[in-house]
């Protein structure tokens, strides 16, 4: 039955209303979810059922069916790379889903405050999301590069002790794939949390201007916890995101210096495509 | 296109100019340099000649307008083994964002709205592996989807490429439709179906700005192995620069 799940479920009352309705809805939103489940199923699932198995052999340039158990497994985790990849993506995860959450939340509530010209303010904010994240990574380089970007710049100008060199620092490197990826995903967050804003009750202001509660109070206390579907959605997203960082890492610094911004989805490929090495086991899903 | 966000609900009454006003303002212009930096340095750099560009001043203003990088990302930069520059890649690119965002877009919208409403049995489970599909990363489908493509004599083709594209949004759509629909009162629902207008009217709001999010998203969905079908739609001025 479909009308078990109580007060959010708009199909109840159809169903009860009408004797046809018990016996449509059901077959409707079966249908309505067949892709995904189709695609949930043969795609995610079988690839992971596939890669696993392939884990689980002797496979290397070619594949084999010899079974080998989980001695692929014993090789990646005695890899220094891959363990130090888990921990520049941890890294790069926390910097960049926080900041970049910050940030958007920060430039959604400047530009709620009734802002002139807020079109142009959210198109400025935004178009980075619209960039692939090998452009974002090329720009970044180039910006970022002691010898000719930012730094260069403003020495050049008389700011001798000026120092901005993260790209080039093994201990750095990762917070500067950091920062790329927060100038690309700021501006969604941004939208994200602009829409949750333009949700909220006009009158709550009002409210809180005649009772003298301070701004910063009101949005700390009474507003962010109303956003809450959209700071759920956009986390998951930036999360996702920073999972998955290949290209960005890629532009940005190829992994270096040294190995400091390897990750995990380059790992991969590097095995998959440099050294043909198929079977190493990719990292199975959560 | 509509306006998602209607200025009738926006927040606090708008005040004289007080110091706070003068530092949001100066918030929003810092923050504004942060984000066109970036683009300053491509555009001026994509108009300057080779010599000014290693002469290491990406900020400064280019002394002439160079064109020639231009002339060459439009008509002779070659990608593989195609020299007829980014203008194939382009409309490769639009080939397959145009249909994959739809498709896209609709299948998200159509799950989404399972998911929230009429929440079949086993609803929950889907929407947790729809989930946690979306923090695989692409590269480990990699493999097995060459070699499905191949065998369902799709690889190589727009329809594989569009496919795939689809395949791995879906978690992204269906999560922006699912919580966009949380969002709404059923109430709201039931009035609409009373009046006659079901889902369309309630989706045409949502469906133009997750359009925008997803044809943002094709950009950067695709990976090196695809790369050399689909030159990414945003990549002209990257390519511009690179010799």
């Amino acid at each position: 039955m479909a009308d078990q799940s109580g007060a959010r479920s708009i199909a109840s009352t159809a169903a009860r209303s009408r004797a046809t309705g018990r016996l449509r809805l059901p077959v409707a939103a079966m249908a309505a979810l067949t892709p995904a489940r189709l695609i949930i199923l043969l795609v995610y699932l079988g690839t992971t059922v596939w890669t696993v198995q392939i884990s689980l052999t002797k496979s290397r340039m070619l594949p084999s069916n010899e079974f080998a158990g989980l001695s692929q497994y014993q090789r990646l985790f005695g890899t220094a790379r891959w363990s130090n990849s888990i921990e520049n993506v941890l890294i790069f995860g926390v910097v960049y889903v926080l900041g970049a959450m910050l940030v958007g939340l920060l430039l959604a509530i400047a530009i709620d405050r009734r802002v002139r010209f807020e079109s142009a303010w959210r198109t400025m904010f935004l178009y980075p999301y619209a960039l692939s994240f090998i452009v974002t990574g090329l720009m970044w380089q180039w910006l970022m590069n002691p010898e000719i970007g930012i730094r260069a710049t403003a020495r050049a100008a008389g700011l001798g002790w000026f120092t901005f060199d993260w790209t080039t620092r093994s201990d750095m490197a990762i917070y500067a794939v950091a920062l790329a990826g927060i100038w690309q995903s700021a501006g969604l967050v941004m939208v994200l949390m602009l829409a949750g804003l333009r949700g909220i009750d006009a009158d709550l202001w009002r409210a809180t201007r005649i009772e003298g509660i301070p701004m910063w109070r009101t949005y700390l206390t009474i507003v962010l916890p109303q956003l809450g579907p959209s700071v759920a959605t956009a986390f998951m997203l930036l999360t996702m995101g920073a999972v998955r960082t290949f290209d960005l890492v890629v532009a940005l610094t190829n992994g270096g210096p040294g190995q400091s911004t390897e990750v995990p989805a380059k790992f991969i490929m590097d095995s998959l495509f440099a050294r043909r090495d198929w079977a190493r086991p990719r990292p199975a899903p959560p | 296109m509509r306006d998602p966000f209607p200025a009738a609900a926006r927040g606090q009454h708008p005040q004289q100019l007080t110091i706070a006003r003068i530092g949001l303002y100066a918030f929003l212009l810092i923050a504004a340099l942060f984000f066109l930096l970036p683009a300053y340095v491509m555009i001026v750099t994509s108009f300057k000649s080779m010599g000014e560009i290693r002469s290491a001043q990406i900020f400064a203003l280019p002394h002439m307008l160079d064109w020639s990088f231009w002339i060459k990302a439009r008509s002779s930069a070659c990608a593989g083994i195609n020299c007829n520059g980014v203008s194939v890649g382009f409309w490769n690119s639009v080939k397959i964002t145009v249909p994959a965002t739809i498709l896209s877009v609709l299948l998200g919208a159509v799950t989404g709205y399972a998911l929230s409403f009429w929440k079949p049995p086993g609803s929950k489970l889907l929407f947790a592996a729809i989930t946690i599909g979306g923090f695989i990363p692409l590269q480990i489908f990699l493999f097995p989807m060459v070699r499905a493509t191949a065998a369902l004599g799709l690889y190589n083709s727009l329809a594989g490429i569009v496919l795939v594209h689809v395949v791995f949004g879906l978690p992204l759509t269906t999560l922006l439709f699912r919580n966009y629909y949380a969002a709404i009162p059923v109430e709201l629902f039931k009035a609409a179906r009373r009046w006659g207008r079901l889902l369309a009217h309630i989706l045409r709001a949502d469906a133009a700005a997750v359009a925008a999010h997803a044809g943002g998203c094709r950009a950067d969905a695709d990976d090196r192995h695809l790369e050399r079908f689909s030159t990414r739609l945003w990549s002209l001025p990257a390519a511009t620069i690179s010799p």
